[in-house]
């Protein structure tokens, strides 16, 4: 089983292990596993070897070399990594020239000590909540890989919830963090919206961008973060005395028994029944559509004019129809967004962390076109966003923990899945996300057991040509 | 801004032809579907009532 990222940074600084022992079985690793899951588009070995043995030396020489030393990470394919071309999961920009330098993000996480070993697999420009990429492949759920992973970060879920690396970052915009990290059983941030820098990010829609980290347990992710952040995170010294409420309204529609269930226990577990709900989350998952496709369009619109065949027709079409919105409904939809925030943020004098489901249910099947949304079968593809778009638009951290599987034994296949909820506090208060989540997980109500067992099968073939 | 209609123009190629844009057949039924989903999005938030200094949230703090 593969080991926590503390756990692999301790056996590296205290000698058990080096570092270079480290990443030849993460790259072992990836080898055996990733064929099934299709989470990797680039092992970044050569120069994880350098860096592993880089470490080492300076073990043997005495010096600090960080929390997370020796620690393999993998990347989703839209941040800078130095000497490799960011293509975002296109291939219009394959032929870029490779990048000089590291995302910010990445230059912190090498500075904790970690080590990037591999480019992760996202829907085309992050414009999608499924990870089906026509250019590199379906990534499959490790949990069933008949079964999405979701996106659009479905790498970085998937290469955590696979066993690959213990560590992995992406991006959120609508929620590309929360959904793939629910539908796969791992843990994912979404950061307070601007805390983390985008610099040698590439942008999806700028306005609503934001990056995090996935780690298979609450103290990894802990970890990431604060690497990230480059600033370790304030204590909260008691969490029950924090002020708990869920999300009710919108955030209850079609839950499937056990979803409810679970959040029910977790309120349950701050002694409060207390359920508040958003005004207008229609209309704010609105407002972040609109400002989503505008962004994202106006983005593209220069080279969807002269190559449009060359991007993935799924994401072609959302972008062209964005670049034709008109101004007005657009400014509109920053109207309703700043009206939303000051709404959402008036909440938070009388609350300090809300929760809320993830997703409707577990990770659809790959073969399965809709799910039950109002009693309708709606596309799942578009709706795996329904309850995290709405949040997105008033920028508050929001941490996607997985529920802990069901203790009874007579649970179907489909009941063992994974199921997500968010915890959202208000921004900048990251810090009591971090000790309501830790509370859980040690009461045994968050966690999903990670990595998944090692593939047996795959049902069918990738669609990709990777 | 007033955009030049040729004759039978449906609306759609008006709409791109205003972002000088060309819409391939291939892309056409996708950008349709797009393009009418987006539309009913805009009519959700054009339906909320907004005071008219209720600014755009250009320069977004959280």
């Amino acid at each position: 089983m593969t080991m926590t990222a503390a756990a692999q940074a301790n056996a590296v600084r205290f000698g058990v292990k080096t570092a270079r022992e480290t990443i030849e079985a993460a790259i072992e690793t990836v080898g055996i596993r990733d064929p099934a899951y299709c989470s990797v588009t680039r092992l970044l070995a050569e120069r994880a070897r350098r860096m592993a043995d880089a470490i080492d030396i300076r073990i043997a020489r005495g010096e600090q070399v960080g929390p997370l030393a020796g620690v393999p990470f993998g990347v989703k394919d839209l941040f800078d990594v130095a000497g490799e071309v960011t293509t975002a999961g296109s291939v219009v920009l394959a032929s870029d020239p490779p990048k000089e330098d590291d995302a910010i993000v990445v230059q912190r996480l090498i500075a904790a000590g970690a080590i990037p070993l591999a480019l992760l697999n996202m829907d085309e420009f992050a414009y999608g909540f499924a990870t089906e990429n026509a250019h590199y492949g379906v990534t499959r759920n490790p949990r069933d890989t008949d079964r999405l992973a979701g996106g659009s970060s479905g790498g970085s879920a998937a290469a955590v919830a696979g066993g690959l690396v213990p560590i992995t970052i992406g991006s959120d915009t609508n929620g590309s963090i929360r959904v793939p990290a629910s539908l796969c059983g791992v843990w994912g941030l979404r950061p307070t919206q601007g805390r983390l820098p985008l610099g040698g990010v590439y942008p999806f829609a700028a306005s609503l961008d934001v990056v995090g980290p996935f780690a298979g347990d609450v103290d990894d992710l802990k970890l990431a973060f604060e690497a990230m952040d480059g600033h370790a995170l304030d204590e909260v010294p008691d969490t029950r005395g924090l002020r708990v409420a869920r999300l009710g309204g919108w955030f209850e529609q079609d839950l499937v028994p056990a979803l409810r269930e679970g959040l029910e226990r977790l309120t349950g577990f701050f002694g409060t029944s207390r359920v508040v709900e958003l005004p207008e989350p229609a209309r704010a998952r609105a407002a972040s559509f609109v400002i989503t496709a505008a962004e994202g369009g106006s983005l593209h619109l220069p080279r969807l004019r002269t190559r449009p065949i060359d991007y993935d027709p799924a994401t072609r079409d959302r972008l062209m129809a964005g670049a034709m919105l008109p101004a007005a409904p657009v400014i509109r939809a920053h109207r309703v967004r700043n009206w939303f925030r000051e709404q959402v943020h008036a909440l938070f004098e009388h609350v300090d962390v809300l929760i809320a489901p993830a997703t409707v249910g577990p990770a659809p099947r790959i073969d399965q076109p809709t799910i039950m949304v109002g009693g309708k079968p709606v596309s799942a593809r578009a709706n795996l966003g329904l309850f995290t778009q709405p949040l997105s638009l008033a920028g508050m951290p929001i941490l996607a923990a997985p529920l802990a599987p069901p203790a009874h034994e007579g649970a179907s296949a489909e009941e063992r899945l994974p199921l997500g909820v968010q915890l959202i506090a208000a921004p900048g208060k990251e810090a009591s996300l971090f000790a309501m989540a830790t509370a859980l997980s040690q009461a045994g109500l968050l966690g999903f057991p990670t990595p998944a067992p090692a593939p047996v099968h795959m049902s069918s073939s990738n669609s990709g040509n990777s | 801004m007033s955009v030049n209609v040729d004759e039978g123009a449906d609306e759609l190629a008006i709409m791109a032809r205003a972002v000088d844009l060309h819409l391939p057949d291939a892309c056409r039924p996708g950008v349709e579907a797009n393009t009418n989903v987006l539309r009913g999005y805009v009519a959700l938030i054009e339906g909320l009532p907004l005071s008219d200094h209720c600014e755009p949230a250009f320069g977004y703090k959280p």
